[in-house]
């Protein structure tokens, strides 16, 4: 589905990725750890298609495209999904509005009609009730005022109704109490099918007790220094970053 | 010939003898424009807003109506509603509906109130007056209008259904020159929606003079929609009085015009409330200019402004919003907030608060701000799968929305939204949810 091969990236002159290689299969849910500044944000947003970085070596290829080619806007409609670390206020656009543009732009890459009003209103009552949020968010505008888990929730919601195949969970996990990482991550589950897969970038081992990854790559300085399985993972927890990377041990 | 000398030709005269009070209000007009003029752009008031292309072009009043315009007339806005349609400055009754008003309201057009016996017009125009003249476009319209709307409305009479006034000009070249006149007695309640419309193929001037007194608890909500042509010029004033505890609600979306200047000035008695809203859009060549003037004089008066400005390729955008708080009106508590986006690097939007506080117990608040959309937000939308152009829009149109959404009635914010969703270039994002 996806392929990363040698990427390297700067930002601002400065080198973040410095080649990086990646291959995730349709399914698969990758948890990509690492410390502050390791680079697991920059490759979010290099995925999703975010101005300000440069990439200097290396290519991502997804469904056999080449990623890099594509405005942001294109990647979305052929299925990639970023869920923001820091989802922006909207003001005066409502969420409804968004949910709906979005997907009828997404349903209209693909050569289908505008989705039926009362069929989509009732697709996303049913999807803010399993995330627990008040129907009146709907009408607010976006993320307008919510609270943190408000908007992390927010986030899924979105992603729920325009069913991407690439799903990228940037710090989904930061700044939510336990009960909000519940909800997020049953409504992420939710989503879990053969042909959908998830990039989990996460600070923390905490959100990977909730959502099983099947890959753990960590990342530090720029690179993936090691990958393997969920119980990475939790030696990461028990031993620190500096176990992986020595210059962490200050 | 210069401007002066074309317009002179044109002065409303030889009304004298059957009305002296019209006449006594048209010739020191005449007077003071006759013998400076159009404004300067290096007076005070008008350095942001030159009239020099307003000048270079003659304008002309038509002679008598022309035919039912062809022009798109919003008929929505036109249900359920008294209505007063003027084209060319002449008043057509066959496209008005003034059926089934009470008798507490008295609503006619000038023209028509001129011939009716009994009408006593001298104590509404000498009710509705304003202190003084403030300057000679003014003074223009005062010697050339050549119709209006006269409204009066008895005590505590609440008038359900709004009242739209239409203004067209379809004459190339032509000259639209009205005045309008409001009193609402005590506790009287109106709904006014004013609609410019004019063509985009030729130019055109249209000058309109609002002038409105509200005795002690009466209440206005006012609606103006500014569409007209791209090539024509607009100025119009709105000169208020608002008794003790009067209450006044406007709100103005200004998007058409190649030059246009709105300005409202209001008195406020003691405890009279004045709220200001305003939307205004400069796209192409546009020049849009909204000035307010608030002149605090009773006590516990309250007034919020609440403008926003968008100004897209050379677009030119000015606010000057002017409080005055008069010694002795304590426990004023007047806002102002004007807000701007700019949306090319050729755009400009001047925005000039200006407080004169001369009482001490008082809350003055101004607020401006001048920014471009907000990249992220772009950036986010895109992120969903809406093109940039697309976005871009949204955003912008949600910049609007935030204060066309509180227009009432329902009508009247249907037809500014679409108004606008018209005349943002390039837009197309789909209806509303």
């Amino acid at each position: 589905m996806l392929s990363i091969q040698n990427l390297e990236a700067k930002a601002d002159e400065q080198a973040i990725l410095k080649g990086i290689s990646l291959d995730i299969k349709p399914g698969e849910v990758h948890a990509i750890m690492g410390p502050n500044g390791s680079g697991k944000s920059t490759l979010s947003n290099i995925l999703a298609g975010r101005e300000g970085y440069q990439v200097t070596h290396g290519s991502v290829t997804y469904e056999g495209k080449d990623l890099l080619a594509m405005k942001p806007e294109e990647r979305a409609r052929e299925g990639i999904f970023l869920a923001f670390q820091y989802p922006v206020e909207i003001p005066g656009v409502s969420n409804i509005y968004l949910l709906k543009a979005a997907l009828n732009a997404i349903r209209k890459h693909h050569g289908q009609t505008e989705v039926d009003a009362m069929d989509f209103l009732q697709l996303v009552k049913a999807k803010i009730k399993s995330l627990s949020l008040d129907e009146q968010f709907l009408y607010r505008g976006v993320n307008e005022g919510f609270s943190g888990g408000e908007k992390k929730r927010n986030e899924i919601l979105q992603m729920a109704i325009l069913e991407p195949r690439l799903c990228i969970l940037d710090e989904t996990d930061s700044g939510l109490d336990i009960d909000a990482l519940k909800i997020v991550a049953d409504g992420v589950n939710a989503l879990r099918s053969p042909t959908r897969s998830f990039i989990m970038v996460t600070h923390y081992q905490r959100l990977l007790d909730y959502i099983k990854p099947d890959v753990v790559h960590v990342l530090a300085q720029g690179r993936i220094v090691r990958s393997g399985g969920p119980e990475l993972a939790l030696e990461l927890e028990a031993r620190g970053y500096g176990w992986i990377d020595p210059s962490l041990n200050h | 010939m210069d401007s002066v000398e074309h317009y002179q030709a044109f002065f409303k005269t030889g009304e004298g003898q059957l009305f002296p009070w019209l006449e006594a209000l048209r010739a020191p007009a005449r007077e003071r424009f006759v013998a400076q003029g159009f404004p300067d752009p290096l007076e005070e008031g008008w350095r942001y807003t030159p009239l020099r292309s307003l000048e270079r072009v003659r304008f002309t009043p038509a002679e008598a109506m022309s035919a039912i315009p062809s022009e798109p007339v919003d008929l929505e806005l036109l249900k359920d509603a008294y209505s007063v349609v003027f084209v060319d400055g002449h008043y057509v009754a066959t496209a008005s509906c003034l059926e089934g008003l009470p008798e507490e309201v008295k609503l006619k057009p000038l023209s028509l109130a001129l011939r009716t016996p009994g009408e006593d017009l001298q104590g509404l125009f000498e009710d509705t007056a304003a202190a003084a003249s403030c300057h000679r476009l003014e003074d223009f319209n005062t010697a050339l209008f050549s119709d209006g709307l006269c409204l009066d409305i008895q005590p505590n009479y609440r008038l359900e259904k709004p009242i739209v006034v239409l203004h067209l000009t379809q004459q190339a070249q032509g000259l639209n020159t009205l005045q309008h006149r409001l009193r609402l007695a005590k506790g009287a309640e109106a709904h006014l929606i004013e609609v410019f419309i004019g063509p985009n193929d030729h130019p055109s001037l249209t000058t309109s003079m609002t002038y409105a007194v509200m005795d002690e608890n009466a209440s206005l909500r006012h609606v103006r929609l500014q569409r007209e042509g791209k090539a024509s010029h607009h100025f119009s004033g709105l000169r208020l009085k608002l008794k003790r505890s009067a209450r006044y609600r406007g709100h103005l979306a200004s998007l058409g015009a190649l030059w246009s200047r709105t300005e409202i000035h209001a008195q406020l008695g003691t405890s009279a409330e004045c709220e200001l809203e305003g939307l205004l859009l400069a796209s192409g060549r546009q020049h849009q200019d909204v000035e307010t003037r608030l002149d605090h004089g009773g006590t516990h008066a309250s007034s919020r402004q609440n403008f926003r400005g968008i100004a897209n390729e050379r677009g030119r955008g000015v606010f000057t919003g002017r409080i005055v708080v008069d010694p002795g009106a304590e426990k004023t508590d007047a806002g102002m907030s004007i807000r701007n986006l700019l949306l090319s690097g050729d755009a400009e939007i001047d925005a000039r608060p200006q407080l004169e506080i001369h009482a001490d117990d008082v809350k003055c608040s101004h607020g401006v701000t001048v920014g471009q959309l907000d990249e992220e937000a772009v950036f986010t939308l895109q992120s969903r799968g809406i093109g940039e152009q697309e976005a871009r829009h949204m955003l912008t149109f949600a910049f609007a929305n935030e204060l066309i959404e509180r227009i009432e009635p329902e009508a009247a914010r249907a037809s500014i939204r679409d108004a606008f969703k018209a005349t943002l270039p390039g837009s197309d994002f789909g209806s509303e949810s």
